[in-house]
């Protein structure tokens, strides 16, 4: 591209340019005095800004989408598949023990509230000596009862 | 419902094959549309997507959790594009419509735009659209991918030379003749 003075010159590159807002104000202001006097440079403007207005519009980029995309889609998937299964037998790329150990932590979090641990440990008592209370509470009633109605007879 | 592109990648780099289900339904058809408007061949593109994802899935367990997909996916998906057209410098247009089309010249711009009706507004984005494709199919490849890069992607000059790994003066070079080359060829298209 030229570099030429945008009020002096017609010059495809400066159209270009202020078109898609590339010149500074001063440099605008000279050019858009050449525009005032030049038939040639303005129409180069015009198409230029039409250009540059479809090349960005999304008519122009919907190209229809061919089957074999979906095809494709299907084999990416069956090699992902395999990715991830040698990565499990070969401790690869994919971070899958991060998943575990993120269930882990949350256990390991857990213990470090206050009082958790020692609700745990209360809890796994009672349960191992109610069944001793009971047998204790029902041979207290049964030496109170006595041999019972079958031993009264 | 919507995944986030940092749910998918973390969905992805557990292993979980949804993670990358929803990657390629949020991206395939736009790696597979960048690819085209970069190759302007169906095949080419078509088998360039796939490559992408190949790289994807080789890649994704080093990508940052946090970062936008797409302008990783552009990338991987500009420099495949870039060592193609650089291996095979004879590549050009494969795309069977528009490589043999006569210009369907029977209608006009000009008379599109007289008839000024919706139709009419509808139609010439068909037509035009297909003179568009037709000059850009005709650029040079690399020239094409400026283009699309500045114009389709919204880059900076200075971007696009980083990302296609050109001096600046290249890409202003690249993108002056190929904008310039496109003007003339609507211009004649539109007069026919």
């Amino acid at each position: 591209m030229t570099k030429q003075s945008p009020g002096t010159a017609c010059d495809d590159g400066i159209a270009q340019l202020y078109a898609e807002g590339g010149l500074t104000g001063a440099e605008a202001l000279l050019y858009e005095r050449h525009l005032t006097v030049c038939t040639a440079c303005r129409r180069a403007v015009a198409g230029y800004k039409e250009l540059f207005w479809d090349l960005g519009r999304p008519g122009y980029r919907s190209e229809p989408v061919p089957d074999e995309l979906q095809r494709i889609s299907d084999d990416l998937m069956a090699r992902w598949d395999e990715a991830v299964a040698d990565n499990a037998e070969g401790g690869g790329a994919f971070s899958l023990v991060p998943a575990l150990a993120g269930v882990r932590g949350v256990a390991r979090g857990l213990q470090l509230i206050p009082g958790v641990s020692a609700a745990g440990r209360l809890a796994l008592e009672t349960a191992r000596r109610t069944p001793k209370a009971v047998l204790s509470v029902a041979s207290r009633l049964a030496r109170r009862i006595g041999p019972g109605v079958r031993g009264r007879r | 419902m919507d995944w986030t592109d940092s749910e998918v990648v973390a969905a992805c780099r557990r292993g979980r094959p949804e993670g990358f289900a929803q990657l390629l339904l949020r991206y395939q058809e736009r790696v597979y549309r960048r690819a085209y408007s970069f190759l302007h061949s169906r095949e080419e593109a078509l088998d360039l997507t796939q490559d992408v994802f190949l790289r994807v899935i080789e890649a994704l367990p080093r990508f940052e959790e946090g970062r936008p997909l797409w302008p990783w996916l552009r990338r991987i998906t500009t420099n495949l594009c870039l060592n193609r057209l650089r291996s095979n410098p004879t590549l050009v247009s494969l795309d069977e419509a528009f490589a043999s089309g006569d210009g369907s010249g029977a209608v006009t711009r000009a008379d599109l735009l007289a008839a000024g009706t919706d139709v009419a507004e509808s139609a010439l984005g068909n037509v035009f659209g297909d003179d568009l494709r037709r000059a850009m199919a005709a650029l040079p490849p690399l020239h094409r991918v400026a283009v699309v890069l500045r114009h389709q992607e919204d880059l900076s000059y200075e971007d696009i030379a980083r990302l296609m790994d050109l001096p600046l003066g290249t890409i202003k070079t690249y993108l002056f003749r190929a904008r310039r080359s496109l003007r003339q060829s609507l211009a004649a298209s539109w007069e026919g």
